[in-house]
């Protein structure tokens, strides 16, 4: 949340999508929006949950940036004017990310996804290196 | 006009009236067979979908996640699909029925697509696809551990 924008939700998503002139392709127990860029680039973005609940910083930023090639100041802009995003824009940072095996690993060594947010993802490949290093049986549980 | 004289082929007419040798070559000695039409104007390749799925092996999503207290968010590429969650389990799940709906809606207008990048996604979707459904989660778990560092699936799999 900024100090001119509410927390993002879904039905935020929504309302870009209807603004940004994205086409409902198709719904089922979630709803999904399509949009085909003149680079011949197809978007596309879904709703997973109820239109009220609110989207996490580094989910949205996600959204913002894999699915909506948009930047956060856009994304608001479209929303309250209604009117297209105007493409290509500069997009935003991009949050802390880690390949899926490094979690997958780590969780077989019973550290769970929310302390891995604790390391950044350098760190967290790091114990996994340490215990591969280590010959069988001469692991140190400590 | 022959498509390819490594392959077997037939005439569609000739095709239809053996079709069941033609499935007995395609299913039982898994040999692709052509099948053409209009002098080789309209031309089909028919084979198993286990060997075609075999053949699309090395195509493997590659798995990124972003997490906040709590959330578990995943994108694989190069198909640019996202599944979200409350921990890595639910986001596996989020993120499966999201390509079973990208799939579907791919496939269901292939011409579309084609015209667009997303024909780039075709080989890692038909993969997929051909997966059975009760595999599919299996499908993305082991994309996940082939990204591993050589060797050490098999470590990480016998500490889960």
């Amino acid at each position: 949340m900024t100090a001119s924008h509410p927390a993002p939700t879904w039905a935020h998503i929504e309302a870009f999508c209807n603004a940004d002139e994205w086409q409902e392709v198709r719904e089922t127990d979630h709803v999904h929006w399509e949009k085909v860029l003149p680079s011949g680039e197809v978007l596309k973005t879904h709703r997973s949950f109820a239109a009220d609940k609110a989207i996490s910083l580094g989910r949205f930023s996600l959204i913002l940036r894999e699915q909506l090639k948009v930047s956060r100041e856009e994304f608001w802009r479209a929303i309250e004017t209604g009117n297209p995003v105007d493409r290509p824009v500069e997009l935003d940072e991009q949050p802390p990310e880690y390949p899926a095996w490094v979690i997958w690993g780590l969780r077989g060594y019973g550290i769970t996804e929310d302390q891995v947010r604790q390391m950044s993802p350098a760190e967290a490949e790091a114990p996994l290196h340490a215990r591969w290093a280590t010959p069988p049986g001469k692991v140190d549980d400590d | 006009m022959a498509v390819t004289a490594l392959l077997p082929e037939r005439q569609f007419s000739e095709a239809k009236s053996a079709l069941s040798d033609v499935m007995d070559e395609v299913v039982h000695q898994h040999r692709p067979q052509v099948v053409q039409r209009h002098h080789g104007k309209e031309v089909m390749l028919l084979v198993r979908p286990d060997d075609v799925r075999r053949w699309l092996d090395t195509f493997r999503l590659t798995l990124r996640v972003v997490l906040d207290e709590g959330e578990v968010s995943l994108v694989a590429d190069p198909v640019g699909v996202s599944g979200f969650g409350d921990s890595l389990d639910s986001a596996v799940d989020d993120l499966l029925a999201e390509l079973r709906a990208y799939v579907q809606r791919f496939f269901e207008r292939p011409q579309f697509y084609g015209q667009t990048q997303a024909a780039r996604h075709e080989p890692w979707l038909a993969r997929f696809a051909l997966t059975h459904p009760d595999e599919q989660r299996d499908l993305l778990i082991s994309d996940i551990e082939a990204a591993m560092p050589e060797g050490n699936q098999a470590v990480v799999a016998s500490a889960v």
